[in-house]
């Protein structure tokens, strides 16, 4: 925006005592899109956007400023990519600054529209033209960053100066597919250029206009949008007039000059490891993360660095933690320019857990299983069960509200009771502070949490009482199970049956081949076993029969890995030898004939 | 010579039996009886769901209720206009408790499944192509296998002995009401849809223990040739 108008706009409007102040719309807060709150503002009204991603079509309106709060989190993509991301069309004295325009084709189309200034914004990889100026129109581009566009400007008009911008791998920089084309070189100057196609002559950069800068421009991580600068840009104090961050003259790009957002990119999640010892208990937590390497962070003359947030049992900002160093060391400690740090003597505490009701105890087969009512603040449960008192064994189980409690012995009574538990956890976040006079400070990192200290344990439940039992089910139906073997050895609970369903269970049921053996079993089985009933003679030979398989069985049951890796391989060798001698026989026969 | 007169009065079983027998003689016999004009579809298909009431005397007090869901899918061929031989294959799954030791009190968790496989006989009142409705009552054989499933258990599971079945119902032909619809399915062919109604009753079986009952079911039949 042209800033002597508006200054004369605000002057005017406090003379003839209107109520026409000022005012800034915000998005999402005021308005759930920035659309919604241009059709809203009045002439002279700000639209300031919050961090997100944005997908709509804009149509700016006269005098109506449009800022995001930080270009590298504030995201504008098209709605209808057959659209451009901002149209302004016969619209005059606007800023539009501090967004990343992405994943769409066209950018910002300017048609008729005087007194803009497009600022601090990131045009990133679009497919078409990043800034369209049409003819009648007067536009400042300053301090954008063009990165990886087909086309980065494109100018009908000689009133649309370019200036500290970086052109940064575009295809085309500064265009002009006007009739009467405007020069690339016309009104540019201050700006950097690295490897765009138009300006690559033989592999070798080049740059348009007047004093420009022609190399690498450093960014940070383009990946992650983040366009702040290294220390080794050349983008660096390189563009003109002044930088509002800083206050020393203007770098190149969207974070120099005077709309640049101060803020820090955010740094990542850090991570935290327990680090406390045992003899004598001293808890402690080692803290790291990813430096950011904006040059204002990492300047090694002048650093900034990094605060670290902390807190103990309470998740988010404002990690208003005070334990560490014993007291000392309130959050946020101011770490330096470092990406470790250690927090001594925490003293990790919890207030203990209401207490839990146990709802039922229902007996099984060897077993019992527990329901209680979740507790407040619990993160985990302990079950308490004994004979002759509850608290002869404990189960800790996680944040459930049932358990089944095993290994018990049938006929038994048993009481159960059961207890919360909460973990004393701490949650941290990082920020990165820069190095100017404001000391301009990045938004949270995502956060990290950590389990210090043994976990605090409230008072028991209720006592319930159960006695674990085999389970008959209704109807009491008999199993026919293992029909051949039943039907040779007269009873299903003969010792020889029960092997041979243990081997069914654990060594066919649990494989593809050994469960579609059990079905054809399933199958063929009853006519095998009636057939055996009826024909008493048989059953000795189907028994010596069986037995090699039961004697197998059994030692496969009572063998660890290794002795069934050996009873396999010995299998295997018997197998090759019976085929190799299977081959040979018509040898065999035809060299006896 | 002992008789079932002589043993009193009929089982139900063997009344399903012997009727199952006498739909049968009268399937062989029935081609005499054809409608000369009107040809039914020969075969058909059934899906059907509804109700199952076991006979299980105790069936509510470990269950939760004294019925389960049942399923069935079944096919059939016509031998001509009124007599039909079909198989169908059913399921029923419920869940409750057993008992715990001797008899105590309840306990455990249980998943009781039946599938009970019948071949039946199908008597049907069915003169033309376009009657609305068609009343059937028919008789066959039936067995069933069954799974029980018990928590921190084995399963059981086995195979009930053959037992009878009995069904009665009446379908509305759904060509009289929605033509196009039918025509959208087969055009051009003899196709039919109905929907019906029907009761069953069915014993199978095991160790004494009758594993049968009463089904109530909605079913869809589609007859083609």
């Amino acid at each position: 925006m042209n800033l002597n108008n508006r200054c004369l706009w605000a002057a005017s409007a406090l003379l003839v005592g209107c109520d026409a102040v000022a005012a800034t719309l915000g998005v999402p807060g005021d308005f759930a899109t920035i659309q919604a709150a241009i059709n809203a503002a009045a002439p002279g009204d700000t639209v300031e956007v919050s961090t997100g991603t944005y997908r709509e079509n804009l149509v700016l309106a006269d005098n109506v400023d449009v800022r995001g709060v930080e270009v590298a989190r504030t995201f504008l993509e098209a709605r209808d990519t057959e659209l451009p991301v901002v149209t302004g069309t016969g619209v005059a004295d606007l800023l539009f600054a501090n967004f990343t325009i992405r994943s769409s084709a066209d950018g910002v189309r300017l048609i008729d529209s005087t007194g803009i200034t497009l600022a601090s914004n990131v045009f990133d990889a679009l497919d078409g033209i990043g800034v369209f100026v049409g003819t009648l129109s007067s536009v400042e581009i300053v301090n954008n960053v063009f990165y990886r566009n087909n086309v980065s400007i494109d100018r009908f008009t000689t009133a649309a100066p370019v200036t500290n911008n970086i052109f940064s791998e575009n295809s085309f920089t500064v265009a002009s597919s006007s009739i009467i084309p405007i020069s690339p070189d016309f009104d540019v100057s201050y700006n950097c250029f690295y490897r765009n196609s138009d300006l690559q002559q033989s592999g070798v950069d080049a740059g348009l206009g007047t004093i420009f800068q022609v190399g690498n421009p450093q960014f940070v991580d383009p990946a992650a949008q983040d366009f702040h600068l290294r220390a080794a840009s050349i983008c660096i104090d390189a563009g003109t007039g002044n930088d509002v961050i800083d206050d020393s003259v203007a770098d190149i790009g969207a974070y120099g000059g005077e709309f640049a957002d101060a803020m820090p990119f955010p740094v990542n999640q850090p991570v935290a490891s327990d680090a406390s010892s045992s003899n004598p208990i001293v808890y402690r937590i080692d803290v790291e993360w990813d430096a950011n390497l904006d040059y204002r962070v990492t300047n090694d003359a002048m650093p900034g660095g990094y605060k670290l947030w902390y807190e103990l049992n309470q998740s988010g900002p404002p990690y208003n933690g005070d334990d560490a160093g014993g007291g000392t060391e309130p959050s946020p400690v101011p770490v330096g320019n470092v990406t470790t740090y250690t927090l001594e003597n925490l003293a990790p505490d919890a207030s203990a857990p209401s207490v839990p009701t146990l709802v039922s105890a229902s007996p099984q087969n060897n077993s019992v299983r527990l329901d209680w009512n979740r507790a407040a603040g619990a993160g985990s449960y302990r079950i308490y069960y004994g004979v002759a008192e509850v608290t002869e064994n404990t189960v800790s189980v996680g944040d459930v509200t049932s358990s089944q409690v095993t290994g018990l012995e049938n006929g038994t009574e048993y009481s159960f009771a059961v207890s919360a538990l909460v973990q004393p956890t701490y949650y941290l976040s990082v920020t990165a502070v820069d190095n100017t006079t404001n000391r301009n400070e990045s938004d949270f990192s995502a956060e990290e949490s950590i389990a210090v200290g043994s976990p605090v344990e409230g008072l028991l439940s209720n006592v319930l009482k159960a006695t674990p039992d085999e389970v008959t089910p209704y109807p009491d139906l008999p199993d026919e199970g293992c029909f051949i073997a039943t039907a040779a050895f007269g009873a299903e609970w003969m010792a020889e049956v029960r092997v041979l369903r243990q081997f069914r269970d654990r060594f066919l049921l649990t494989n593809l081949p050994g469960r579609a053996f059990v079905g054809w079993y399933y199958r063929a089985g009853p006519r095998a076993a009636h057939f055996l009933q009826t024909h008493a003679y048989i059953k000795p030979g189907v028994r010596a029969s069986l037995w090699p398989l039961i004697v197998f069985a059994a030692f496969l049951l009572g063998a660890g890995p290794v002795e069934v890796f050996g009873a396999g391989l010995c299998s295997l060798i018997l197998l090759l030898v019976l085929v190799r001698r299977r081959i040979r026989w018509p040898e065999l026969s035809r060299s006896e004939s | 010579m002992k008789t079932l007169r002589s043993q009193g009065k009929l089982s139900a079983l063997q009344t399903i039996q012997l009727t199952f027998g006498l739909l049968i003689m009268a399937a062989a016999t029935s081609s005499f009886a054809a409608d000369e004009v009107y040809r039914a579809p020969r075969w058909s298909l059934e899906l059907k769901g509804g109700q199952f009431e076991p006979d299980l005397e105790f069936y509510e007090q470990f269950y939760g209720d004294d019925r389960s869901t049942y399923w069935a899918v079944n096919g059939a061929y016509r031998f001509n206009n009124w007599v039909e031989l079909g198989a169908e294959l059913g399921y029923s799954r419920d869940s409750g408790q057993g008992t715990l030791g001797d008899g105590g009190s309840l306990g455990g968790k249980v998943n009781y499944t039946l599938v009970p496989l019948s071949v039946y006989v199908n008597l049907r009142y069915d003169r033309s192509f376009n009657q609305l409705f068609v009343p059937y009552i028919g008789a066959g054989i039936v067995t069933a296998w069954y799974r029980q499933e018990i928590d921190r258990q084995p399963n059981r599971e086995g195979r009930a002995d053959f037992g009878g079945s009995a069904r009665a119902g009446l379908q509305l032909l759904l060509n009289r009401l929605d033509p196009r619809g039918a025509d959208a399915v087969r055009a051009g062919e003899r196709f039919k849809a109905l929907v019906f109604v029907e009761a069953q009753t069915f014993a199978t079986e095991i160790d004494g223990i009758d594993l049968g009952g009463q089904n109530y079911l909605l079913g869809l039949r589609f007859e083609f040739d």
